[in-house]
């Protein structure tokens, strides 16, 4: 079977950074992480998230066509801004796609929880008169998806992946799938993941860090970020015939997971695959935007991953120095960052990141780099042994699904 | 196969109660209900429960993890059969690990006190993850969240790995298991029934939550022939589709079910004709099983005359991201046996749902094409056509 491949037209991003993707290249460049902020006082005392500051709900929540879907959670707030400043970025009006070729692929993996904390928090400790039917539906995954739908008119597929901090590439093969079996002419891939009380409550299981340090021998852990990232992906012959702007070509994706624990294996997997996929040389590689967010055992089998598939020479960046670790909104914020590098030629230094730890062979970047060759590589991993990649390209101006 | 439902802990038993119209749902035992309109479902009975490996894990992870041993043990599947990096899983779910959270996130909200060996089992990709790792098998592992689609899009998950060659063999499924908050959000739709479920039937007032998980082995027909696999069935076709119209309502017009029951039927090169049984997503619901019927007739015509229909949620309750997948295994064996279950509890015919239900028992037929329909909240819908062997 020929690779599916995928034209990249439209990118957005929030983050810490700000409420599009100018301000997260930019803040990324500046080398200095998005702000932490302490928001409750119940949170633990080493758990300061790197948040989202200036999003106004009501802008968003105006352009919702149901009041009905104005009870919106943040999730959905920020994976509206976020697609809605994807499409905007690729300059499309969605009336000129047909509603059932238009499709939403979305990774999460606390969407809707601290819906459902609450709702089962009035249920149980109040009375059960007290649970909203207007916010119950929101308790679901798919949530954020199903309201993007419905928000875009989006009759295309839609589904949900739950795939942790890989959920992003697993979106991302997904809607190359849909490409390439003609069942839509255009995908937004989007990734969203909001630090909410409950998500707290669940986080706080884990070593945290008020500054994460990718591969640093300094690291102790990441800093959780919210995120909501999205990307308009679709077939070359519908961006042409609507005069869109190709920014960059998806040239293939894989994804793995090691049953054995092996996590530097199941990267080195994913790399391999999604390169052999991609047709493209190795020598071709000219940045690597890694996954790495401080962990003290992931960043090392990144490391190892990395340095094995592509060599110690591929400057790698970290985003998650930046944006923190927004696990399953995380891959999508890479590969879109991935392609505004391509499109500016620049690659961003690794906030937080100072000396490489010892044990790594693998040029990380503390400074903004050019992009000097033309193949991006994407490494997303999660501690629970998965890993998945993508390559990005510009475009050539070829045919994309053969 | 593999299936744990509140009828049976093997597929035979399973197969066995609901081709009998035996019903599943009874008095919820798991919960505090005092709060809830309806203290009924489709539990699975706690004997289960004590076969956890890992007692801190949620229940849906031990159940998907158990089918998908149950199935691959049927497809006589082992992990040194085939290279393990060609061997994937995935599952299909609603609310994933989230009822794992309940006790905690209510003592927490108490004393902020944290349980870290439970919340290790929050993340919902355990829910194929750890079935992965029992079965030590490393190929595409994904869990996907389309409501309560989510069976059937794992089934469309898997049949397109094997087609783009990811993979050599695919476990799929869905699971899910009732949650307190889960109940609490439906009490609060007013959607439970208070005594059964009666899908099409002119009475019906609601659903029931049930649980459960199911899987199956999916390979390419060559593969499974070459090695002497017993080949249940075939997935001839599927479509995921947005409803993009309402979070809980369905289209009026069934707008969304139409066009994936169509496009499923299209992708397996087969028309109305061809349709020999369709089992129904027949959730109960009012809303539900009369836009269902509605798209049910459009697609398939005057042929809808003579279609037999059955909605296993009569007996099974609502499985949510299980329901899917438990309506395609006993579609398979509905082949098999050339015989179809009954929709229970149905007694008034709904002029609004003008269908050839199956009712009172099991009725015979030559069945070789199984239409499988599943609609989730926030417009997920995904169908599926299975075929026999």
């Amino acid at each position: 079977m020929k690779p599916a491949r995928g034209i990249i037209s439209g990118v957005g991003i929030v983050t810490g950074y700000g409420l599009d993707s100018s301000s997260c290249i930019e803040g990324l460049l500046s080398g200095d992480a998005a702000p932490a902020t302490r928001e409750r006082a119940s949170w633990p005392d080493d758990f300061s998230p790197l948040r989202i500051n200036g999003m106004d709900p009501a802008d968003v929540r105006t352009s919702l066509p149901s009041p009905q879907l104005r009870a919106i959670t943040p999730e959905s707030l920020m994976l509206q801004a976020a697609a809605r400043a994807a499409l905007a970025d690729a300059e499309l009006d969605l009336e000129e796609i047909e509603p059932e070729r238009i499709g939403v692929a979305v990774s999460t993996q606390q969407a809707g929880l601290q819906d459902y904390a609450e709702q089962l928090w009035a249920g149980v400790r109040e009375e059960s008169g007290m649970v909203s039917p207007t916010h119950g539906p929101w308790t679901g995954f798919n949530a954020p998806a199903g309201h993007l739908g419905i928000c875009f008119n989006a009759q295309g597929p839609n589904v949900t992946a739950l795939n942790g901090a890989v959920g992003g590439i697993e979106a991302l093969g997904y809607a190359i799938d849909a490409l390439a079996a003609d069942r839509a002419d255009a995908m937004l891939v989007c990734g969203v993941e909001v630090i909410s009380p409950a998500a707290v409550a669940v986080l706080n299981s884990f070593d945290g860090a008020w500054r994460p340090r990718p591969f640093d021998r300094d690291r102790n852990g990441p800093a959780y970020g919210d995120a909501g990232a999205a990307i308009l992906l679709e077939s070359a012959k519908t961006c042409a015939d609507r005069g869109g702007s190709p920014r960059a070509t998806v040239m293939g994706v894989n994804t793995a997971h090691s049953s054995r624990g092996n996590l530097e294996g199941a990267s080195i997997q994913a790399l391999t695959r999604a390169l052999k996929e991609s047709s493209c040389e190795l020598e071709s590689v000219g940045a690597c935007f890694a996954g790495a967010n401080g962990s003290v055992d992931g960043d090392a089998a990144e490391a190892h991953a990395i340095g094995t598939v592509l060599g110690a020479e591929v400057p790698t960046c970290a985003i998650k120095g930046g944006i923190g670790e927004c696990t399953a909104a995380g891959a999508v914020a890479q590969a879109a960052l991935a392609v505004l590098s391509i499109e500016r030629r620049v690659i961003p230094p690794t906030p937080g990141f100072e000396s490489l730890d010892p044990a790594m062979r693998l040029r990380v970047t503390n400074r903004p780099e050019q992009l000097l060759r033309n193949t991006v590589v994407v490494h997303a991993w999660d501690e629970d042994c998965a890993a998945g990649a993508a390559i990005l390209q510009p475009y050539y101006g070829r045919p994309t699904t053969e | 196969m593999g299936v744990i439902s509140p009828l049976g802990d093997t597929t035979e038993k399973f197969w066995e109660s609901i081709s009998a119209g035996i019903d599943g749902i009874g008095e919820l035992t798991r919960f505090d209900t005092s709060m809830l309109s309806s203290k009924r479902g489709a539990e699975i009975p706690a004997q289960n429960d004590e076969a956890r490996p890992h007692q801190d894990s949620p229940l849906a992870v031990h159940w998907a993890a158990t089918v998908a041993e149950q199935a691959t043990e049927d497809a006589n599947l082992t992990r040194t059969d085939m290279d393990s990096q060609r061997v994937g899983v995935c599952f299909g779910t609603v609310m994933g690990t989230r009822s794992n959270v309940d006790d905690w996130l209510l003592d927490e909200k108490r004393s902020e006190d944290s349980a870290p060996a439970r919340h290790a089992w929050t993340v919902p990709a355990l829910l194929s993850r750890e079935p992965a790792r029992r079965l030590g098998f490393d190929g595409p592992n994904c869990v996907i969240a389309t409501a309560c689609a989510a069976g059937n899009s794992a089934i469309a998950y898997g049949a397109e790995a094997l087609q783009h060659d990811r993979a050599d063999a695919m476990v799929v499924g869905g699971v899910d298991e009732i949650s307190q908050a889960t109940l609490l959000v439906f009490n609060s739709f007013r959607a439970l029934a208070p005594q059964w479920v009666q899908p099409f039937d002119a009475q019906r007032q609601g659903l029931m939550l049930g649980e459960g998980a199911a899987a199956m082995v999916l390979e390419r027909e060559e593969d499974a022939r070459a090695r002497g696999a017993k080949i249940h069935g075939r997935v001839l076709g599927h479509s995921n589709v947005g409803d993009a119209h309402h979070m809980t309502a369905p289209h009026p017009q069934g707008r969304g079910a139409i066009r994936s029951m169509r496009q499923a039927l299209t992708r397996a090169g087969l028309g109305p004709s061809d349709v020999d049984h369709v089992n129904a997503h027949g959730t109960g619901t009012p809303a539900n099983d009369a836009v269902e019927a509605l798209a049910i007739r459009e697609v398939l015509g005057t042929r809808a005359d003579h279609v037999p229909v059955t909605a296993l949620k009569s007996m099974l309750g609502h499985a949510q991201g299980g329901a899917s997948a438990l309506e395609a295994v006993a579609s398979l064996l509905t082949m098999r046996d050339n015989l179809i279950p009954p929709t229970a509890h149905y007694e008034t015919p709904d002029p609004a749902c003008n269908l050839d239900i199956v009712v009172g028992s099991a009725r015979r037929g030559n069945i070789r094409t199984t239409l499988t329909n599943a609609f989730g909240f926030w417009g997920n819908i995904e169908c599926v056509v299975l075929g026999t062997a």
